[in-house]
């Protein structure tokens, strides 16, 4: 993977992670709690995990998901980069993060190996 | 013509009967649900049978079929499952928690928690300051009004040796029903004011820390015992009251000092 800020740590095919479908969210004063209900997962996110979260639609790199978050608070993306890396492993190992590419696999899917 | 020996349990306009020879378990069936004990029972009640053997006790029930326990006492805990349960399913409803509540002036403190974490004790010892009680382990949520249903079946407080235990030996240590005077029940249905989450700790100054309103939609969440029936209304309703109620974590070694500081959490 590589964007903006150069390769950060493998994140499983999402280079433009985008959040899975049907989701429900909902406002808890400054948290965000996020709902998938064909899993019955919940996920709390405290005000900076919910900013990350708001990025991944699918458009942008996580690289271009530190510059954008860099540029909101006026800090250089290399510093914002590792927690961005972090709250995005959360994210996807929770299961409500989802590669943007068609046909890119989640993490966990078997492959078929090379004929 | 023979008496009948069963007790008749009703709550939410449903009956769950209890029917037994034994005459020792039939009276602490009716001491541990004695608030919500109903006059007759409907022909159509699920019944719960039970029946003294030379081993120990057989009980019979339309859910569970046919299971066996060694002593009163685990009768006792076998027969207060199944009743909550029937009923949890009568009123599937209703939103239900593994929680404990009490409520004074009409607003209600929700003690959430898992097994061990102290709800019973803490539920009971609040009644000293002016509480009135709505449950002790399971609590219903009518997700119409979001208030609090009374199911006051009698709290059962395990006897604590007064030092730290592993949560395992916590959930294990011999339980006893107690008795409440009529006045301490609550009747009607209380908003909830705030959430506490109780945490026995082994030493330490009692602590009451707010709690981040996600991780206690999250918390609340995790100990509904009914969420299938729910699902986004169950969320909905947690966030909901996360967000507008306060929420604390008590970590606590001294149980007299805990009832003190929660007895000022709600207003």
């Amino acid at each position: 993977m590589s964007g903006p800020e150069g390769s950060g740590p493998d994140h499983g095919a999402l280079d433009q992670p985008r959040q899975v479908d049907g989701v429900v969210e909902c406002q808890v004063q400054e948290d965000l709690l996020v709902y998938e209900p064909t899993g019955a997962i919940a996920v709390s996110l405290n005000a900076s995990a919910g900013a990350i979260w708001e990025l991944c639609r699918g458009r942008l790199s996580v690289g271009e998901i530190a510059v954008e978050l860099g540029r909101r608070h006026g800090l250089p993306p290399r510093l914002l980069r590792p927690d961005v890396d972090a709250a995005i492993a959360r994210l996807r190992d929770a299961g409500i993060l989802r590669p943007a590419r068609p046909g890119a696999a989640p993490p966990g899917t078997p492959t078929s190996p090379p004929a | 013509m023979s008496r009948w020996l069963g007790v008749t349990i009703g709550f939410g306009g449903r009956q769950v009967v209890v029917e037994s020879a034994h005459g020792p378990l039939r009276r602490a069936v009716r001491t541990a649900f004695r608030a919500m004990e109903a006059p007759a029972p409907d022909r159509h009640a699920p019944r719960l049978s039970v029946r003294r053997e030379r081993d120990g006790f057989v009980m019979r029930s339309g859910r569970e079929g046919v299971s066996r326990v060694g002593s009163l006492a685990e009768a006792l805990v076998s027969v207060r499952y199944e009743v909550v349960l029937h009923l949890i399913d009568a009123r599937s409803d209703f939103l239900w928690l593994h929680a404990g509540a009490v409520a004074r002036a009409g607003r209600a403190l929700l003690v959430v928690g898992p097994g061990g974490a102290g709800k019973s004790t803490l539920a009971t010892g609040l009644l000293d300051h002016g509480f009135r009680y709505l449950g002790d382990d399971v609590v219903p949520i009518d997700l119409g009004t979001g208030r609090i249903v009374p199911f006051p079946a009698a709290p059962s407080v395990r006897r604590h040796p007064g030092r730290w235990l592993a949560p395992d030996a916590v959930s294990g240590l011999p339980r006893t029903d107690v008795r409440l005077a009529r006045r301490a029940i609550a009747r009607v249905p209380a908003g909830v004011g705030a959430l506490v989450f109780p945490r026995y700790v082994a030493d330490g100054a009692v602590g009451l820390a707010p709690c981040a309103r996600g991780e206690a939609a999250l918390t609340l969440l995790q100990q509904t015992l009914n969420f299938p029936h729910h699902r986004e209304a169950a969320v909905r309703w947690t966030c909901d009251l996360a967000a507008r109620q306060p929420a604390y974590r008590l970590a606590y070694a001294d149980v007299a000092s805990a009832i003190e500081l929660l007895a000022n959490v709600v207003g």
